[in-house]
C-alpha cells in the first residue's frame, strides 16, 4: 500500500524531496535571519528617529520620547503580538477543522468583525464607544457560529467549511463595502487605513492583544494532547474517548476569541493565519508541540518584517500603505513560491463531494424553463421601475426612452453574468473541483491590477485598452495558478491555496492604489464596487458581442469538460490531450472573466453560483449543465441590476457588490441543506 | 501515423519491451532500469513488497509517468511517439484510485471509453453504442445502465471501470491494484473477470497485485520485484515456491496445496 | 424635448417648461438638476433652486448650510446618480464639474451639460470658486446675484482676517480623525487650506493634498510642528474622542497639551463660496482664541 501510495505521489514529491534532504537546519537559520532582518529595520527607524533634528531641542525632547516609547515600541510590539495571535489562531483552527485553509480571514471571522464594526460606526456609534472589541468579538462569533450551524450536519467536511467561510467573508466584505459607499466614499481609504494600520500611540492594544494570547497559548498548552488527538478523524477521537464536539467548539471559540481581539484593535491583517502554520510546517514542524512554538513565532516575524519594510518605504508624508494589505504582498508571493513544494500528504484531502441535486431526466426541459424565466426577468427589468411619486410600469414614448438608460444595464448585466457562469464552469469542470471560480482563484481581481497598471500608465485609457489589460492581468493570473496546481495534478488544496494567495496579492495591490487617493483611486473603487451605472449602449453591444463570441466555443468543448472531472489520470488514458485542452479552457475562462470583470468588477459571486445552482436543480451532463449555468448566470445578474436599483432607489447600489450580497447568502444557505432534499 | 499493426503480426510482436528503463525522482532511485517484455494476449501479474516500483512500472507503461532513462517500446514503437489518441485505442489504464465521477450513470461513464475512437468533436455512432453495450453485457452491468456511479457498491464501481476500458477496444488492459478497495469475495469476481474478458477477447494485460496468492490463481505470467528490480519472473508454479518469495518477501513464507485444486497457496510462517 | 406626458410629475415638468421658454430665450435655464455638491450650494447661494440634486441625505448631514428645501429631488450618489430619474426629472440644465466630465457624454443625452472646475491638485481653489460662481449666475440669468455671492464672501473674509489681526500668529493644522490613529490633512490646494491662507494664517501642513485631503497619516506627524494650532473638521466618531481622551501620544502632543485643539461642525471641503464663508466664520472664534478649546475633544464649536 505505501508503495502505491508512493507511487501516487512520485510526481509531486520530485522538487519537494530535494528541499526535504536539507530540511533540518535550514529554517531556523532563515527564520533567524528574517527575524534579524526584522530587528535591523527596526533598530534603523530608531536610530532615525533620535537622530531626527525635530526632537533634538529641549521642548520637544519630551514629545520625541512619548513618539519612541508610546508609538514606535508599541508598535513593534504590537506587530509581535498580532502576529503570534494570528498564527497561533490559524493553527488551533487548521488543527481543530483538520482543514489547512482554515484561518481567521477565510473563515470570514475577521470580515465578519469588521462589517459589525463598520455597522456599529454607522448605526450605533455609542457601542462603538462603549466597547470596540465587544463589537468586533459579536461579529467574529457571529460568522464562526455561522459557519459551523451551516457545515455541522455535513461533519465540518473541509470543503464545505471553506466555501461557507469564504462566501461568508466575500459577503461581509461586500456588505461593509456596501455600508461605506453608501455613507460617502470620502470614508473609504479611512476604512481602509482603519482595517490594518499598525500605528500606535500607547500601549493597549499590545496590552489587550498580548493578555489574550497568553491566556489562549495557556488553554492551548494544556490542550495539547487532546488537540493532537483531534488531527485524526473523528472517530478515532471519539474511540479514544474525547468529547469531540465540546472540545472542538471550545478551541474554535478561543480562536475567534484571539483573531477578533487583533481586528478590533489593529484591523484585518490578511494572510498572517494562514501563512504561518503553513510556513511552520513546511520549516519542517512536524508535532503539534513544534508548531505551537513554530507557527505563533514565524507570524510574529512576518508581520514585523512587513511593518518595518512599510516603515522603511514611508515618506514625510506617511505611509503608502496600510500593513494589513502589505502582508499580503509579502506573504503572498511566499506561499505561491512554497505552494509546489508543500508536502500535503498528511492532510486529509479535500476532494469531498459538495452535494449534487437528483439528476434531472429532462434537462432541456430544465433549461427552457430557465430561458424563460431570463426572459420574464428582462421583461421586469426592462418595464417596471420606481419613480419619484412610486412605482411605474413604462409605457410608450417614456418607455422607448427609458430603455435607452435600461437596456444597456440589462445587457451588460446579462452578458457579464453569462461570461461569469461559463468561466465559473469551465473552472469547475477542468480541475474537478467545487470551489473553483473565477472570484476565488483570484482571476478577477487579476484583472483589476491590469486595470491598475494601465490607468497608470496611460492617460485617459479606451476601453479597448483597458479591456486588453484587464484580459492580460486576469490570464497571467490564471496561467500562474494552474502551472502552480498542475504541479500536482490540481489539487484541490494547492489550488484553493494559490487561489486565496493570489486573490489576497492583487487585492492588496488594489487597496495599496485606493488608498493613496487621487483619480486612479476614484476609477477603481467604480470598478471594484461593478457599477454599471454609466452603462452606454455602445459598450452593452460590445459586452453581449464579447458574450456570444466567447461563449460560442463551448459547445464543441463538452467532450472534453465531461472527461477532464474526472482526473488528468483518467484523461490521459482516454487519449484527452490533456495539456492541450487544459490551456484552451482555460485561456478561455480568463478571457470570460475578464471581459466580464471589466464591466460588472470582481466581486460578484455568479461565477461560482450559477454552475453550482444547474448542479443543484439536476442539470449534470456538460451540455444541459453548460447553458443552465449560462442562463442562470444571465438571469441572476439581470435580477442583481434591477434589484440593485429599486431596492433602495434612488439610491443604487453597484451591480458586482449587490450581486455578491445577494448570491453569497443564497449559497451559504444552500451548503447548509445538505443533500436530502437538494434540488427540488 | 501508422502505429497500428497488422493483426497478423499482433501474436508475434510483443506489447511491450523494456531495454534499461528507470525511474528516479530527484535523488532517489525507483526504478534503477529494467529489461524485459510482455507478451500479447496474456495476462500478466506484477507482485513484490511495497516499494518495489509496481505502480511505478505500470504508471510508465501506461504513459503516465515518462521514463527517466533506458527505452520503452510497446508495440515495437518508442512509447513516447504514439499519439495520444492511437496509444489510448491499443492501452487502457485503470488507476488505483479511480475518481468518484460524481452524477454520472454507467451508461455515460463507459461511453466514455468511446472518447479515443471518436474525438473531442466526431459523432458517437451505432458502433460506438455497441461496443458500449457488449462491454456492459460482458461486466454484467446490463441492468445498471441509468444507476448513478457515486451511488454503487465499491465492486459494482470497479466493473463499471473495467467496462470502461473494455468499451476503449484496445488490445491491452493495465490494472493498478484493481482489488484493494474490495472485500475478498469482491476481489475474486472482479479478478476472474479479468482472466475471462482477456481469455475471451485475446486481450494482453498487467495487473498489479498485492496478494501473491490472486496473482497466482489468475496469471499466467508473474513478474516479482524488489527494490524497483526484476527478481524473479515465471509461470505461477515457479514463483510459489518457498525460497522465491522469502528472497521476495524477506519473511519465511511456506507453500501448501489447495485441497481442491491443488495449487500452491502460500502463507507466512 | 417635451414629448412624454406620461408620468404626474412629467405632465409638471412640462408646466415648468411653459415658464422655462421664457427663460430659455433669454439664454438661461430654470430647471436645473446640481451632480455636484459645489456647484450645488452655489447655485442655492444665488437663490436658485435646483429641482434635483445628489446625496441630499449626506448633503444635509455633512454641509448644513446653505439648506436644502424638500422640493429637491434625490438623484442618489454623487459617483452614481440615478440616469432614469434625472431623465423623469427633465431638468434643462445639469451642473457638474471636472469630477464628472467622463460621464459627461450620459448627462448630455438628457439636457446640456455646465461644467464647473473648483478642485484640481495643485490649485488654490477659491479663484476658481469665484470665478465658478460668476459663470454660472451668468448661465442662470443671475449675474448681480452672483456679483453679490463674490463680493459678499470676500467682504466677509476680509472683515474676519480684520478681527483676527490681533490674534497669535500660529500655523494652523485643518484636519479630519478617520480614526484614533490617523487623520487626514487639508493642504494649500484645499478649500479649507486656501481659506486659512487668506485669513493670514499658515497652514502647518506642507504637503499636497490629492482631490481635497491627503492620504491618512500617523497622529505623530502633528508633533512635528510643535506651535500649531489643530483644528479638527467635524464629524468624528465617538469613539475616536474616547479613545483620544487616553491616549498618551494624543495628550503628549503640544497642541494638546497646550489646548489648542478646536473641533469644528462639518463643513463641505468639496464645497464653494458658501462653504468657503461657512468655514472662515466658525475658524474664526477659535483662532482668536476665544472658542471652545478641548483636550481630548468632549466639546465642538
Amino acid at each position: 500500500m505505501a508503495d502505491a501510495l508512493m507511487g501516487e505521489r512520485l510526481a509531486e514529491s520530485l522538487a519537494e524531496n530535494l528541499a526535504r534532504e536539507r530540511r533540518s537546519a535550514r529554517p531556523w537559520l532563515f527564520w533567524g535571519a528574517m527575524a534579524l532582518l526584522a530587528a535591523a529595520l527596526f533598530a534603523a527607524r530608531i536610530v532615525l528617529h533620535l537622530s531626527d533634528p525635530a526632537f533634538a531641542a529641549p521642548p520637544m525632547q519630551d514629545i520625541g520620547r512619548v513618539i519612541l516609547t508610546h508609538g514606535l515600541f508599541p508598535r513593534a510590539a504590537v506587530a509581535l503580538v498580532s502576529g503570534a495571535a494570528l498564527g497561533l489562531a490559524g493553527l488551533l483552527l487548521q488543527r481543530v477543522l483538520r482543514n489547512p485553509l482554515a484561518e481567521p480571514s477565510t473563515l470570514g471571522i475577521a470580515a465578519g468583525a469588521q462589517l459589525a464594526m463598520a455597522a456599529a460606526t454607522i448605526a450605533a456609534p455609542g457601542l462603538m464607544a462603549i466597547s470596540r472589541e465587544g463589537v468586533a468579538l459579536a461579529g467574529g462569533l457571529g460568522a464562526a457560529a455561522l459557519i459551523l450551524t451551516l457545515t455541522w450536519r455535513r461533519g465540518l467536511e473541509p470543503v464545505s467549511v471553506v466555501l461557507a467561510g469564504m462566501m461568508t467573508a466575500l459577503t461581509a466584505t461586500a456588505a461593509s463595502t456596501a455600508l461605506i459607499l453608501a455613507n460617502g466614499d470620502y470614508m473609504f481609504s479611512l476604512f481602509i487605513w482603519g482595517g490594518g494600520s499598525l500605528t500606535q500611540q500607547d500601549w493597549g492594544a499590545t496590552t489587550a492583544i498580548a493578555t489574550r494570547l497568553v491566556i489562549v497559548t495557556a488553554a492551548a498548552a494544556l490542550l495539547l494532547r487532546p488537540l493532537a488527538i483531534l488531527g485524526l478523524d473523528d472517530a478515532a477521537s471519539r474511540s479514544l474517548g474525547l468529547a469531540v464536539d465540546t472540545m472542538r467548539l471550545m478551541v474554535i471559540a478561543l480562536a475567534v476569541w484571539l483573531a477578533s481581539t487583533v481586528t478590533a484593535q489593529v484591523g484585518v491583517i490578511g494572510f498572517v493565519g494562514l501563512a504561518a502554520p503553513t510556513l511552520a510546517h513546511l520549516g519542517g514542524a512536524r508535532t503539534l508541540r513544534a508548531r505551537m512554538v513554530a507557527a505563533p513565532l514565524i507570524g510574529a516575524i512576518l508581520l514585523w518584517l512587513t511593518d518595518g519594510c512599510i516603515q522603511l518605504t514611508a515618506g514625510s508624508n506617511g505611509e503608502r500603505i496600510p500593513t494589513g494589505a502589505a502582508t499580503a504582498l509579502l506573504g503572498g508571493p511566499l506561499l505561491l513560491w512554497l505552494l509546489p513544494r508543500i508536502r500535503m500528504a498528511e492532510w486529509p484531502s479535500l476532494h469531498a463531494a459538495l452535494a449534487a441535486g437528483a439528476r434531472s431526466e429532462r434537462p432541456w426541459r430544465l433549461v427552457a424553463v430557465i430561458v424563460v424565466a431570463c426572459l420574464c426577468m428582462a421583461a421586469v427589468g426592462l418595464v417596471a421601475g420606481r419613480g419619484p411619486d412610486g412605482w411605474t410600469i413604462a409605457t410608450g414614448a417614456l418607455f422607448a426612452d427609458l430603455l435607452t438608460w435600461r437596456a444597456p444595464h440589462m445587457g451588460i448585466a446579462a452578458a457579464s453574468g453569462a461570461m461569469l457562469a461559463g468561466a465559473g464552469m469551465l473552472l469547475q469542470r477542468v480541475t474537478g473541483n467545487p470551489l473553483a471560480s473565477p472570484e476565488i482563484l483570484g482571476v478577477g481581481t487579476g484583472a483589476g491590477v491590469g486595470l491598475t497598471a494601465v490607468l497608470y500608465l496611460v492617460d485617459d485609457p479606451g476601453i479597448g485598452i483597458q479591456f486588453a489589460a484587464s484580459a492580460s492581468g486576469a490570464v497571467i493570473v490564471l496561467v500562474l495558478m494552474l502551472a502552480i496546481a498542475a504541479r500536482s495534478g490540481f489539487g484541490p488544496e494547492r489550488l484553493l491555496l494559490g487561489g486565496v494567495a493570489m486573490g489576497a496579492l492583487c487585492s492588496a495591490v488594489l487597496t495599496a492604489v485606493i488608498a493613496t487617493g487621487g483619480v486612479q483611486a476614484l476609477a477603481l473603487l467604480r470598478w471594484i464596487s461593478g457599477s454599471v451605472n454609466m452603462a452606454a449602449p455602445e459598450q452593452a453591444l460590445l459586452a453581449g458581442l464579447a458574450a456570444l463570441a466567447l461563449l460560442a466555443p463551448l459547445p464543441f468543448m463538452s467532450r472534453w469538460l465531461d472527461i477532464l472531472p474526472l482526473g488528468a489520470v483518467t484523461a490521459r488514458a482516454l487519449g484527452v490531450p490533456v495539456r492541450r485542452s487544459h490551456a484552451a479552457l482555460i485561456a478561455l475562462a480568463g478571457l470570460l472573466t475578464a471581459t466580464a470583470a471589466l464591466f460588472v468588477g470582481p466581486l460578484s459571486f455568479i461565477g461560482l453560483i450559477a454552475p453550482h445552482l444547474a448542479r443543484l436543480i439536476g442539470l449534470a451532463r456538460p451540455l444541459p449543465c453548460m447553458a443552465g449555468s449560462v442562463l442562470i448566470g444571465a438571469g441572476l445578474m439581470m435580477l442583481s441590476d434591477w434589484l440593485s436599483r429599486m431596492v433602495a432607489f434612488p439610491y443604487q447600489l453597484p451591480l458586482g457588490l449587490f450581486a455578491a450580497l445577494l448570491g453569497g447568502p443564497y449559497l451559504i444557505w444552500l451548503l447548509g441543506r445538505g443533500r436530502a432534499g437538494a434540488g427540488r | 501515423m501508422t502505429s497500428r499493426i497488422d493483426s497478423a503480426d499482433v501474436s508475434t510482436v510483443p506489447l511491450y519491451e523494456l531495454e534499461g528503463v528507470g525511474f528516479s525522482a530527484g535523488s532517489r532511485t525507483i526504478l534503477p532500469g529494467l529489461t524485459l517484455s510482455i507478451a500479447p494476449a496474456r495476462i500478466h501479474g506484477l507482485v513484490g513488497p511495497n516499494g518495489s516500483g509496481k505502480s511505478t512500472l505500470i504508471r510508465m507503461l501506461a504513459r503516465q509517468l515518462d521514463p527517466t532513462g533506458g527505452r520503452l517500446c510497446f508495440m515495437g514503437q518508442d512509447i513516447r511517439s504514439w499519439n495520444p489518441g492511437d496509444f489510448a485505442r491499443s492501452v487502457a489504464y485503470m488507476p488505483q484510485f479511480t475518481p468518484p465521477a460524481e452524477g454520472m450513470t454507467v451508461t455515460e461513464l463507459v461511453a466514455l471509453g468511446r472518447f479515443p475512437w471518436h474525438g473531442a468533436l466526431g459523432r458517437f455512432t451505432a458502433r460506438d453504442r455497441l461496443k458500449v453495450d457488449e462491454a456492459l453485457a460482458d461486466t454484467g452491468l446490463a441492468g445498471f445502465r441509468d444507476r448513478l456511479v457515486d451511488r454503487l457498491s465499491g465492486g459494482e464501481r470497479q466493473r463499471v471501470w473495467l467496462a470502461m476500458m473494455l468499451a476503449q477496444d484496445t488490445r491491452c488492459l493495465l490494472l493498478d491494484e484493481p482489488t484493494s478497495a474490495l472485500d475478498v469475495a469482491h476481489q475474486a469476481e472482479m479478478l476472474s473477470l479479468v482472466r475471462r474478458l482477456s481469455r475471451s477477447r485475446g486481450l494482453g494485460a498487467v495487473v498489479v497485485l498485492h496478494d501473491i496468492n490472486m496473482a497466482a490463481a489468475i496469471c499466467d505470467d508473474i513478474l516479482a520485484l524488489r527494490d524497483g528490480a526484476l527478481m524473479a519472473r515465471g509461470a505461477p508454479e515457479a514463483i510459489m515456491k518457498s525460497a522465491v518469495l522469502e528472497e521476495l518477501y524477506g519473511l519465511r513464507m511456506g507453500i501448501f496445496p489447495h485441497p481442491g485444486t491443488g495449487r500452491p497457496i502460500a502463507y507466512v510462517e | 424635448m417635451h414629448r412624454h406626458a406620461i408620468t404626474r410629475r412629467a405632465a409638471l415638468a412640462l408646466a415648468g417648461m411653459a415658464f422655462g421658454n421664457a427663460a430659455l430665450a433669454r439664454g438661461t435655464a430654470q430647471r436645473i438638476a446640481a451632480i455636484d455638491w459645489a456647484t450645488l450650494e452655489t447655485a442655492l447661494a444665488l437663490g436658485m433652486i435646483p429641482v434635483a440634486a445628489t446625496e441630499l441625505i449626506q448633503f444635509r448631514r455633512q454641509v448644513i448650510v446653505p439648506a436644502v428645501p424638500d422640493s429637491v429631488t434625490d438623484l442618489g450618489l454623487r459617483g452614481t446618480p440615478n440616469f432614469e430619474l434625472l431623465r423623469i426629472v427633465q431638468p434643462d440644465l445639469i451642473l457638474i464639474s471636472n469630477f464628472y466630465e467622463h460621464m459627461r457624454p450620459l448627462y448630455e443625452r438628457i439636457a446640456p451639460v455646465f461644467s464647473a472646475t473648483v478642485f484640481r491638485h495643485g490649485e488654490p481653489p477659491y479663484p476658481r470658486a469665484e470665478q465658478v460662481t460668476a459663470a454660472l449666475g451668468e448661465r442662470l440669468g443671475l449675474t448681480d446675484e452672483a456679483r453679490n455671492v463674490v463680493d459678499g464672501t470676500r467682504r466677509e473674509l476680509a472683515a474676519i482676517r480684520e478681527r483676527l489681526s490681533g490674534a497669535e500668529r500660529r500655523p494652523v493644522f485643518v484636519v479630519s480623525l478617520g480614526d484614533a490613529r490617523h487623520f487626514r490633512a487639508f493642504g494649500d490646494d484645499s478649500l479649507f487650506g486656501n481659506v486659512l491662507g487668506m485669513l493670514g494664517f499658515a497652514n502647518a501642513w506642507e504637503g499636497a493634498s490629492s482631490y481635497s485631503a491627503a492620504a491618512p497619516v500617523g497622529i505623530e506627524a502633528l508633533a512635528r510642528v510643535p506651535e500649531a494650532r489643530l483644528v479638527v473638521v467635524e464629524p468624528t466618531p465617538p469613539e475616536v474622542r474616547r479613545v483620544l481622551a487616553t491616549s498618551a501620544l494624543w495628550r503628549a502632543l503640544p497642541m494638546v497639551r497646550e489646548k489648542r485643539v478646536t473641533f469644528m461642525a462639518p463643513v463641505n471641503h468639496f464645497g464653494a463660496l458658501p462653504s468657503a464663508r461657512r468655514f472662515a466664520q466658525l475658524l474664526a472664534a477659535p483662532l482668536n482664541g476665544d472658542g471652545s478649546v478641548s483636550d481630548g475633544g468632549r466639546s465642538h464649536g
